[in-house]
């Protein structure tokens, strides 16, 4: 193996054990490491020194990478067997997203009630200054999936429903930016929308009106009642879940700051996004705050 | 004075007979994602366990002890199969939520092992009749020298820690305390463990590498490494 490829195995390896390879690139290790034993031993001895430095026979690391394994891109509530996302499904799960985001599209820009145009609907969420060409809007329901989502403004989203989002971006965004979105709630607890752990990578922007996100979250899994607060920010490049949880632990940390800057200028050069901010031309940010409520019986 | 009624009581239990709660007996029947990570979190340490340190069954006259899987990867590959298997659907309709489903996991980890049991030999040593204690557990010569390697490793990975990060891996791992626990002693916040403790894993990998760790011979994944913490907790003393 030439010291180059050595390089670009150790890092597969490190991105596969931190949770930040896709589910095709992960089939992809995958595939070689059971062709290639001299990998596999590469592979061994990186978990191995995890177990040391856990002082447990199976490291946590270790279950999480089989668990990212087991969900990503997996319909277990099918009749049938559930759909493998390895490079045989490829196109499959490629037909699902693209089916589910067409679904989800329906759904936002209901018949007779549009959005409201872009450029009003961000002087709208920035105030009389808008400081970022971003503006994302949380839309939540009732669980049935068949049921339309509707804008959550100021209102709470029952905790038993489903939540999504849209986007628009103003002409100072450059089309094809990534998208990156997460909740964090009062308590530091971070819910991750795109990128996530799963595979699920940041969304690539469209410019033009209001766009629904491919995502359909189920508000009984991680997400306890209460304020949520949703930041989203478009980079020119990929933004990782381990950066978006140095950044949500930033925020956490520094909730009191004042609002009146973009999130990521709160962030006070702390992280990877605080710093690909500071440097990028087209990088926006948007916040906005969530409520989840338990219905009452 | 209690109200007399007519109705006699109306007892629910909170939990079904398996010990679940029910709504995550009904999400688990009904593969809602939420449900299956809560019961992959719940049993998945016990079965890699299992499947680390290896079990003795019996075949074709003999006593076997597989004796775990020295690979990593080949574990990862069966703990993934055995959740696959257990959480299909026809699977999960088949349960009834009565017996406790650490056993039905167990039974499907150890048929997979089994499955190999003709094609990787190596790993299913016969122990002596009069034996019963398995004498292939000791490490080999070959595991402890990759023992003593993977220790001054990680020692010295530890070493050029900062005293902060020492101390939070300190209580994280050899005290065994929570990361919630360890935030409060630190005065710091859970996230801030949390993304602290990924951070150092990944300086860990990346020590590694640059260390050019393939000088470690290729076993290292089937080390006991039992008193391995105390061994550098001494050397922080």
């Amino acid at each position: 193996m030439t010291p180059r490829r050595r390089r670009q195995l150790d890092r597969t390896i490190e991105r596969e054990l931190m949770g930040e390879l896709s589910p095709r690139q992960q089939a992809r290790l995958h595939a070689h490491l059971r062709a290639d034993p001299p990998a596999r031993a590469a592979y061994d001895r990186t978990v191995a020194a995890l177990r040391v430095l856990e002082d447990r026979d199976v490291a946590a690391t270790e279950l999480d990478v089989v668990a990212r394994r087991l969900f990503a891109g997996r319909a277990w509530q099918s009749a049938g067997e559930p759909v493998d996302t390895g490079p045989r499904a490829w196109w499959a799960v490629v037909v699902a997203i693209v089916a589910m985001a067409a679904v989800v599209a329906i759904v936002v820009a209901w018949p007779g009630q549009d959005l409201p145009p872009r450029a009003e609907y961000i002087a709208a969420r920035s105030g009389s200054a808008p400081t970022s060409g971003l503006a994302i809007d949380a839309l939540c329901g009732p669980a049935d999936p068949h049921s339309i989502l509707h804008p959550a403004g100021s209102a709470a989203c029952p905790a038993s429903g489903r939540l999504s989002f849209a986007y628009t971006i103003s002409e100072a965004v450059r089309a094809g930016s990534l998208l990156t979105l997460f909740a964090v709630d009062d308590h530091g607890q971070v819910n991750f929308y795109a990128p996530t752990p799963d595979g699920i990578t940041s969304v690539v922007t469209v410019a033009g009106r209001w766009q629904a996100l491919p995502i359909s979250i189920a508000l009984p899994v991680n997400h306890t009642p209460g304020r949520w607060h949703i930041y989203a920010v478009t980079t020119p490049v990929p933004v990782t879940p381990a950066d978006v949880t140095e950044a949500a632990a930033a925020l956490t940390a520094n909730r009191e700051a004042t609002t009146a800057t973009s999130w990521t200028e709160r962030l006070a050069g702390q992280g990877h996004i605080s710093h690909l901010c500071a440097t990028a031309n087209n990088c926006h940010t948007a916040e906005i705050d969530l409520w989840i409520e338990e219905e009452t019986p | 004075m209690t109200a007399a009624t007519s109705e006699a009581p109306h007892i629910t239990s909170e939990r079904a007979p398996n010990g679940w709660a029910w709504p995550l007996l009904r999400g688990f029947r009904a593969g809602e994602a939420g449900a299956l990570r809560e019961v992959y979190q719940g049993h998945a340490e016990a079965i890699a366990t299992a499947l680390r340190r290896g079990f003795t069954f019996s075949a074709g006259g003999h006593t076997h002890r597989f004796v775990g899987y020295a690979s990593a990867f080949e574990l990862h590959d069966v703990l993934h199969e055995t959740f696959v298997r257990a959480f299909a659907p026809a699977a999960r309709a088949r349960y009834d939520g009565i017996r406790p489903y650490a056993p039905y996991l167990q039974a499907i980890a150890r048929n997979l092992v089994l499955r190999a049991f003709r094609s990787r030999e190596v790993l299913f040593s016969v122990l002596p009749e009069d034996h019963p204690a398995s004498v292939s557990d000791a490490p080999t010569p070959e595991q402890t020298v990759a023992d003593q390697q993977v220790r001054e490793l990680v020692r010295t990975f530890l070493a050029g820690l900062a005293p902060p990060d020492q101390e939070l891996l300190r209580r994280r791992f050899t005290l065994g305390h929570s990361q919630r626990d360890v935030a409060e002693a630190l005065g710091l916040g859970r996230q801030q463990v949390r993304t602290r403790e990924d951070q150092l894993r990944r300086q860990l990998i990346r020590f590694l590498h640059q260390r050019g760790a393939s000088a470690i011979v290729p076993t290292l994944a089937g080390l006991p490494l039992g008193a391995f913490w105390s061994l550098v907790a001494e050397a922080w003393r």
